[in-house]
């Protein structure tokens, strides 16, 4: 009963804050400014239309280039008005007979591709003036292997995907037949977003898994997971100083209730409240991505615990200096010099110093997919730092919170959840975090919070009011 | 057997004696109170009775356990003084959350807020949110709060502060409400006059220590001491009362007459009848209780310095 009362009390209190409202507005419209995005697949003619849009652009440049140095050379010039070559225009690249395989097919990652890829001249004679356009890159480079290459690139979600040399229809083309299986898992087929309802930005294409992970990740886990942190702070900061106000903790304390209880309940309280905003944020903005991305990873959900758990050791600060102060500036202060020295100097410091120790092995998680060769150990050491760095940075991260740890891990869940373990993201992350631990972490960050709240619980009892 | 024991009470805060052996007791169902100058000790007394300071010597007990303890603290009722409700609560909001600590069954609760709202003159106001009350009406909701959970006994620091005549009737009409219901009320103010007209039992404390203790009677009687009024017109016969070895002395329009030890005031009215006067005043002069505080502190070495009415300043120009 006197849980619920002070559970209730806390509740009261915050609501009668604006800080409160702020908070519950910023939410409301993270939420919703999420939640209006819509994501369109990217169709693959589009893409390869477009494509061949810029190779145009490109070949025209080329072309213009080229013209100016020819007509530089004498040489050429006189061979060009020997055989009568006109360059008024350069070739063009088309796409012809674009077609599906499973023509069935609802989704554009359901099936498989073909279509033929022409080179077209302007005429027979400058079909016959190739021997010109050789000189130039994009023509001369233009064998199927480099085509393969290039689409594979624009279209790294193709499987199988062939490019080989077909009969030309006419003289004054040049013919390949590109052709694509069924291709991958939904979550890595490209989507372009489509805001305000109406507005497609169709020049951003990335799987649809990436927007998951950008909103989860970035945005809500560290931009709006700082944010909600600070608006947490002030408005719970005030709730112990007030409690502990001349004339209001007399009445409270001569209540039969022990102090460490009033205390730890009014933290609890405070707790709950963070925990419950954080369900509300998290919840919302996890339904509304499921809704838009059809993507239902429940990894982000446990930003709801590690967020609260992270405030707890940030709320047993400020309940230490608001029981010794008695001031809610006071208690905000050195919540956050906390916030700066652990998550900040302590935190992002250990995170780079450990990023070089497993540089190594991240190059060679990429260069294993990427099919490059790794440097060697004189070109790139195993340990890019001296290991006293190492050593210092090691014993610093162990005996303080592992408040970045937190982060970092469950950004690992939210990208196991939109990757596939196969992935290049998924190699290099695991390589990235395999020195961060959630027991570890959970343990040390619980043990200050224990020692801040018993520390502040033995000074509050023993105080005369 | 005593609601309040304190045996020889001491308490430190680094170098200063707030309280110097302070013994006194307070039986069940008085209404007691406890005066001093500001410093006196007043408050630390009540809040080491109440667990909300710790004594540093002696020993204090409150209904037979010792004082402060979670099962003494639910039997009584604390209006601090200077007490600062949350503000954002309304009057009925908070009386739920401190009888809800109190370990009061929420059905009892919801029956009993309008109830003692409506007793301290409240009730039109139990959902308005305590910013919006008046100094007198946070006093008011602060003796709402003292007596919610139907208390053993019941400290009140200043209870009529900032309460305007009428209020202040009404709550002294409430402390003796309680106190016919039994209770028992440890008040602390500064207006004597009430205090001398609601309390039982008095103690007066001086830095620290108790100086005066006794009933509102004993402290304020004076004996041989009358004061005596005849109707308007008739002369006062002085000299004859005199005579019988009175000492006589004019007192406004009344006169004021002393007795030898061991004399009585019954041969002067005899007196009076027998010449015929028409007795309108006969009262046994008491000293107030205000009267006596003051005696008391100034015995007692006041802690605070006197203000010495100053000489009328000169001119320094002006030469005489």
């Amino acid at each position: 009963m006197k849980f619920l009362a002070i559970l209730k009390d806390s509740l009261r209190e915050a609501l009668d804050t604006w800080v409160f409202y702020v908070m519950v507005g910023i939410s409301l419209l993270a939420i919703l400014f999420i939640g209006h995005v819509a994501y369109r697949p990217v169709s693959v003619e589009e893409v390869v239309r477009s494509n061949m849009t810029l190779m145009n652009m490109g070949l025209q440049r080329a072309f213009d280039r080229t013209k100016k140095e020819a007509e530089k050379s004498k040489k050429v010039e006189k061979e060009k008005k020997a055989e009568g070559v006109s360059n008024d225009s350069p070739p063009s690249f088309d796409v012809q007979d674009f077609e599906q395989t499973n023509p069935d097919a609802a989704q554009p990652w359901q099936t498989g591709y073909r279509f033929y890829l022409t080179l077209s001249f302007q005429d027979e004679q400058q079909a016959k003036a190739i021997r010109l356009y050789e000189k130039l890159p994009l023509v001369r480079n233009k064998t199927s292997t480099n085509f393969e290459k290039q689409f594979q690139a624009l279209c790294p979600y193709l499987k199988n995907l062939k490019v080989t040399v077909a009969d030309p229809k006419t003289p004054t083309e040049m013919r390949y037949l590109v052709t694509a299986d069924s291709t991958s898992r939904y979550q890595d087929w490209p989507h372009y977003p489509v805001v305000f309802f109406a507005l497609p930005i169709r020049v951003i294409r990335i799987p649809i898994n990436a927007y998951v992970q950008f909103w989860e990740s970035w945005i809500i886990n560290w931009i709006g997971a700082a944010v909600a942190l600070l608006l947490s702070t002030i408005i719970t900061a005030f709730f112990i100083p007030n409690m502990l106000r001349k004339g209001t903790v007399d009445l409270l304390v001569a209540k039969p209730i022990s102090r460490p209880t009033l205390l730890l309940y009014k933290y609890i309280g405070g707790l709950l409240f963070i925990f419950l905003n954080t369900i509300v944020v998290v919840v919302g903005i996890w339904f509304v991505l499921g809704l838009r991305t059809n993507l239902w990873g429940v990894g982000f959900l446990l930003s709801i615990p590690v967020l609260t758990f992270q405030f707890a050791l940030y709320y047993a600060v400020s309940t230490l200096f608001a029981v010794l102060s008695r001031s809610p500036i006071v208690a905000i202060l050195m919540t956050c010099l906390c916030w700066f020295l652990f998550a900040v100097i302590v935190g992002i410091g250990f995170s780079l110093i450990d990023k070089t120790r497993s540089f190594r092995d991240i190059l060679q998680s990429q260069t294993e997919i990427s099919g490059e060769e790794m440097p060697s150990e004189e070109q790139l050491p195993e340990r890019l730092l001296p290991a006293w760095v190492y050593t210092t940075a090691d014993i610093v991260h162990f005996v303080t919170p592992h408040l970045k740890d937190l982060d970092t891990l469950t950004d690992k869940w939210i990208l196991d959840d939109v990757t596939t373990p196969d992935s290049r993201d998924r190699k290099v992350a695991n390589k990235l975090y395999e020195n961060f631990h959630w027991t570890e972490a959970i343990a040390v960050t619980s043990l200050y919070i224990v020692t801040l709240l018993a520390f502040s619980c033995w000074w509050f009892a023993r105080k005369d009011y | 057997m005593p609601v309040i024991r304190t045996d020889h009470l001491t308490k430190h805060y680094g170098r200063i004696e707030a309280l110097r052996g302070v013994s006194l007791t307070v039986e069940r169902g008085e209404i007691f109170g406890l005066l001093g100058q500001n410093g006196a000790g007043k408050t630390t007394l009540i809040k080491i009775l109440l667990g909300i300071t710790k004594l540093t010597e002696g020993a204090a007990q409150l209904l037979d356990q010792p004082a402060g303890t979670a099962s003494v603290r639910r039997r009584i009722g604390y209006l601090p003084e200077d007490h600062r409700f949350p503000d954002y609560h309304t009057g009925a909001s908070l009386l739920d959350f401190y009888g809800a600590l109190l370990e009061v069954p929420a059905a009892e609760r919801r029956r009993r807020i309008p109830e003692v709202l409506e007793l301290v003159g409240l009730k039109g106001r139990m959902h308005y949110k305590v910013r919006t009350y008046s100094k007198g009406m946070k006093q008011r909701l602060g003796i709402a709060q003292a007596i919610f959970h139907d208390p053993e006994v019941i400290f009140l620091d200043e209870p009529t502060d900032g309460v305007d005549p009428v209020g202040r009737r009404e709550i002294r009409s409430i402390m003796q409400q309680l106190k016919e219901e039994g209770k028992t009320i440890f008040l602390n103010s500064h207006l004597l006059g009430e205090v001398e007209l609601i309390c039982d039992r008095v103690v007066i404390l001086q830095k620290g220590e108790v100086v005066r203790e006794g009933t509102v009677a004993e402290l304020t009687h004076v004996q041989n001491l009358f004061i005596v009024g005849l109707a308007p017109g008739q002369a006062f016969p002085r000299e004859e009362i005199q005579k019988q070895g009175y000492t006589v002395s004019p007192s406004g329009e009344m006169w004021e007459i002393g007795l030898r030890d061991g004399q009585s005031i019954d041969p002067v009215i005899d007196l009076l009848r027998g010449r015929g006067l028409n007795l309108r005043h006969l009262v046994e002069k008491r000293q107030t209780l205000e009267e006596l505080f003051v005696q008391t502190v100034e015995e007692a070495e006041p802690g605070v310095d006197r203000v010495v009415p100053a000489k009328p300043r000169r001119h320094p120009s002006r030469r005489e």
